[in-house]
């Protein structure tokens, strides 16, 4: 934010400077009226403000310094949510000043800067938070913590502290548990947590508590069984790397949480088939399951799953050795599962799919991510069965042929299409499906020298809803291709153009003049020269080129999100 | 059983293990600030010191299919970053042998 002078409160205005962004305040030029923000607040009071800059060595002229923060909270008065990403230029001025100036501010959100603990009790005193979230911060330790709860406990909804050292510890659980009996949502990843006590206090003081999620934390049975007896709330529990946590733990959540609504376990060498059964058979509301890397977790678990989970929605299942027959019979019981997400597990094949599909005739979603097995007689009986799918993700199906691909023009209703390094499908691959699917809004396609502008001319034409078009290394997509979508396609809201080594910068620019609705056009760095940029700027007042580098693992979660919202 | 060696680095801007503290790498390493990894900004480094690898991945990253290694801090073994040891698109081949430190796991001393 540019300096002010102090008589004018901060003008909104949306700023990019290389990789920094300040968003800025309601009414602000180009905000899309599809934005649910825009509508809802007036220009003095910003609910909520989202800063994000670098911590490069220099000191940039636009980064965020304590004035501005200040000049900031003197104009919102009624800030109610505020999130600062690597504010290391913000002393414990500007941080007090928001102890001072904002009462009304209910959620703080505070990842990679300097938060001394005299600070956050500060904060706790003069804000009357709700919820927060720290990470990455420096210097603040568990005593400043300790004394947050005291303060805040009595208000506090929501907490979560990732990757801040010396911060989560047993005596701050402790604490925690002790003085926080509204928490409804607690998530912690620490490595400082070694003993059961802290969690066990906190089962005993937080008995509302709807969501618990912990990451790497040393505690044992003993701790979690504590959760299982208090916390009957629970809808919600996220247990990843708690290597000193057995089967025990989860029989003790089956029998105590009889509202659990959500499971999420990963990475974990001693959670075994037994306690998937006996949460499968005790929590009946069970509606999302997700297992990740769990070597014991194999075929019979998904027997049971299959068997008992009659409310289940979504099943997420990763790095398992579970075999076809797994899934023999399986929707029979289940047959309200709506998703299904599998990646890499790699023993199961076409007949696991076909089960899949023919038990489960409501799936809305379905991804299949580095499954090698899998090919042409899957798809087709996704095809034939699932009549309802809106989303399909299909990543490294290197079986997959377009006689496959084909038979998914007949789930007409299609809205989400992604086929992620499927080496052998060609130009003719989507050809029934563009002509059959017309409510397709997603498309992404990548790693590809087969799918190229014949490809775009046929979306062009046959896809005029499109708004999310992703395009990894397909190199045989050249300008030509970007200017049928230009034409064709006056819905697009997001174009992804990543490493498409034909593609030039008027091709882009095409691109550019093409959708009036376009926002987000993302590129490799280097690809479109700054006059370019310039030009794609003045041409749609809206149009943002983003030019970082994302390494993220593209079968990740939230991989999608994170391309779409960069 | 051993000392374990620690490396020590010269000079301002060393950006360290934010669990213990220890050295990793300098700012006169970093070839580019403008990554993203899986816990938010990430900078690639010529040299790092102080780490240990893990085993060699097969990763689809964004950019395209690489094999990494995770590398760990030698002294505390917090995950810290990974290092590239192959890309198999030509335009990426420039990382090879590189390593990324995530932001979010570092601290930098001034």
């Amino acid at each position: 934010m540019a300096s002010t002078s102090p008589q004018t409160p901060p003008r909104p205005r949306r700023t990019e400077v290389g990789h920094w962004e300040i968003t800025s305040l309601p009414e602000a030029e180009g905000w899309d009226s599809e934005n649910p923000r825009s509508d809802e607040h007036n220009q003095c009071s910003a609910p909520s403000v989202d800063m994000q800059e670098d911590d490069s060595d220099d000191f940039h002229p636009t980064s965020l310094t304590d004035a501005g923060l200040i000049h900031l909270i003197e104009g919102c008065k009624r800030l109610e949510k505020l999130t600062l990403n690597w504010f290391s230029h913000i002393s414990e001025r500007g941080l007090l000043g928001i102890a001072n100036g904002c009462w009304n501010l209910q959620s703080l959100a505070l990842t990679g800067g300097y938060v001394p603990n005299h600070v956050l009790i500060a904060l706790a005193e003069g804000c009357n938070l709700k919820e927060l979230k720290l990470c990455a911060v420096e210097e603040l330790t568990d005593e400043g913590l300790v004394e947050f709860v005291k303060i805040r406990g009595k208000s506090l909804v929501s907490l979560d502290i990732s990757i801040c050292n010396d911060c989560v510890t047993d005596r701050s659980l402790d604490a925690i548990g002790t003085y926080c009996h509204k928490l409804e949502v607690l998530s912690v990843e620490s490595k400082d947590v070694k003993e059961n006590k802290g969690l066990m206090s906190v089962a005993k003081g937080c008995q509302s508590l709807k969501s618990l999620k912990m990451l790497g934390l040393g505690v044992g049975d003993a701790a979690l069984e504590a959760i299982g007896s208090f916390c009957s709330a629970l809808e919600t529990l996220f247990l990843d790397r708690l290597d000193k946590c057995s089967d025990r733990s989860l029989f003790s959540i089956a029998n105590g949480c009889k509202q659990l609504k959500s499971l999420i376990i990963k990475s974990s060498d001693k959670f075994t088939d037994k306690s998937i059964e006996l949460v499968s058979r005790n929590c009946k509301l069970l509606q999302h399951m997700e297992i990740n890397g769990c070597h014991k977790v194999q075929t019979a678990a998904l027997e049971h799953i299959g068997q008992l989970c009659t409310n289940l929605l979504g099943l997420t299942l990763s790095r398992l050795l579970i075999e076809s027959n797994a899934f023999l019979g399986f929707g029979q019981r289940c047959f309200l599962l709506k998703s299904i997400y599998l990646d890499m597990c790699y023993e199961i094949s076409d007949e696991a799919i076909c089960h899949i599909a023919q038990g489960c005739k409501n799936l809305r979603e379905l991804s299949i991510i580095r499954c090698y097995e899998i090919g042409d007689q899957a798809i087709i009986s996704v095809g034939e069965n699932c009549k309802e799918l809106r989303e399909l993700a299909l990543h490294c199906l290197v079986r997959l042929t377009d006689a496959g691909l084909a038979a998914v023009s007949q789930c007409s209703f299609l809205q989400k299409l992604v086929i992620f390094a499927c080496e052998q499908i060609t130009d003719d691959g989507l050809t029934s499906i563009i002509r059959e699917c017309h409510d397709l809004v997603h498309l992404g396609i990548s790693d590809t020298k087969k799918m190229g502008d014949t490809t775009l001319a046929k979306v062009g034409e046959g896809f005029p809803k499109l708004k999310h078009l992703v395009m990894l290394r397909c190199h045989a997509i050249s300008d030509i291709g970007l200017a049928h979508i230009a034409r064709g396609c006056l819905q697009l809201k997001v174009c992804v153009v990543f490493q498409c080594s034909q593609v030039t910068p008027a091709g882009l620019a095409t691109l550019a003049e093409g959708s009036s609705r376009l926002q987000r056009l993302v590129v490799e760095k280097g690809k479109v020269p700054e006059e370019a940029i310039e030009k794609c700027r003045m041409i749609n007042g809206r149009l943002v080129i983003l030019n970082g580098r994302y390494e993220i693992d593209v079968f990740g979660e939230h991989c999608e999100e994170n391309l779409l919202l960069v | 059983m051993g000392l374990l060696f620690v490396q020590r680095l010269e000079g301002d801007g060393v950006f360290k293990c934010r669990r213990c503290r220890v050295d990793a790498a300098s700012k006169d390493a970093i070839i580019s600030r403008d990554f993203y990894g899986r816990s938010g900004r990430a900078y690639l480094f010529d040299h790092v010191v102080n780490i240990s690898l893990g085993p060699n991945e097969d990763r689809y990253l964004i950019t395209g299919l690489h094999t990494v290694n995770d590398i760990y801090c030698s002294c505390c073994q917090q995950i810290l970053g990974w290092r590239y040891e192959k890309a198999y698109d030509a335009s990426q081949k420039y990382k090879e042998g590189k390593f990324i430190l995530e932001r979010a796991r570092m601290w930098k001393d001034s």
